[in-house]
């Protein structure tokens, strides 16, 4: 991504500020990217808008596919941890 | 090293997290329990040459993935590498406008987003091939970064990045037509339809 590049400020055209939002909400931006990223939504409502799909996308992600063990699984590992012990572990034991 | 000793104690207060993921892997729950019970198995074998300090969640899901490829892929009889480079590349936030948006507000995504059912996200996250499912699962639905997920996945971060900007499209383009077909989402304008085939 090339450091000139910047948001046009017109709806539906923001490619460039999508893919850095994409890549600040992943953990990986430098000091850089988080100082465009914040003047890009300084600038443009768009921007703006484009970020809270984004933040709301993997809020419903991480909303979606979360799930509680079944406690026979827990309780079934368990028993073995205090089963079995290294040496002697074996997958027949399961 | 670690001590094997603690292996429990440390290990076992991410099981919901490895399950929900085998869950989305396997797509199945039978084949999930035996997923995360063959990580704890290998993790538990495996603890004395884990360093401790060092992330214990990432080396769970970094051994959760790896039995899930080389262990139960093969079972399941699914494709294991489709190529998405046709993916049409746009952004769910591009395809939220016009009259719709206007009757609706500012607020067509919140719609959208509100509106959409958790199963119907699952159904969508399941549906993509598996590179870019374990990709997506893993950014979005349990939060790792770029550098973590190319460590689970042993790929480079580039990689990472291609699957995860090609999954997520993907998965948005389903989610936009769960929108289009209750009226939320405007059907693509013609500057930004497919070219054709041949050009």
């Amino acid at each position: 991504m090339r450091s000139d590049q910047r948001c046009r400020g017109i709806p539906n055209q923001c490619d460039f500020s999508g893919q850095l939002i994409a890549q600040a909400l992943d953990g990986q931006p430098t000091v850089e990217d988080v100082d465009r990223v914040r003047a890009e939504l300084d600038n443009c409502l768009a921007c703006v808008q484009i970020l809270d799909v984004e933040v709301r996308f993997k809020m419903a992600m991480s909303q979606a596919c979360r799930e509680s063990a079944p406690a026979s699984l827990q309780i079934r590992i368990t028993e073995t941890f205090q089963r079995v012990t290294l040496d002697d572990l074996d997958i027949q034991d399961f | 090293m670690a001590d094997q000793a603690k292996f429990a104690e440390q290990a076992m207060v991410y099981m919901d997290q490895l399950y929900s993921a085998a869950r989305r892997m396997t797509r199945n729950p039978a084949d999930a329990e035996d997923l995360v019970q063959e990580t704890y198995l290998r993790a538990y074998r495996g603890f004395g040459s884990f360093q401790e300090g060092t992330n214990l969640r990432a080396w769970l899901f970094r051994i959760l993935t790896n039995a899930f490829i080389n262990s139960y892929r093969s079972k399941q009889r699914k494709p294991t590498s489709v190529d998405l480079a046709g993916v049409e590349d746009l952004y769910l936030h591009q395809r939220l406008g016009g009259d719709t948006k206007a009757a609706l507000g500012a607020s067509a995504e919140e719609v959208l987003m509100d509106s959409i059912t958790e199963s119907e996200i699952v159904d969508a996250l399941e549906s993509l091939p598996e590179e870019y499912r374990i990709a997506v699962l893993l950014a979005d639905a349990e939060g790792f970064a770029y550098k973590e997920i190319a460590a689970i996945l042993d790929v480079p971060i580039g990689t990472v990045m291609s699957r995860l900007h090609r999954g997520r499209k993907t998965l948005q383009r389903q989610l936009l037509e769960f929108g289009k077909a209750r009226g939320w989402v405007d059907p693509p304008s013609p500057d930004r339809a497919p070219a054709p085939a041949g050009i």
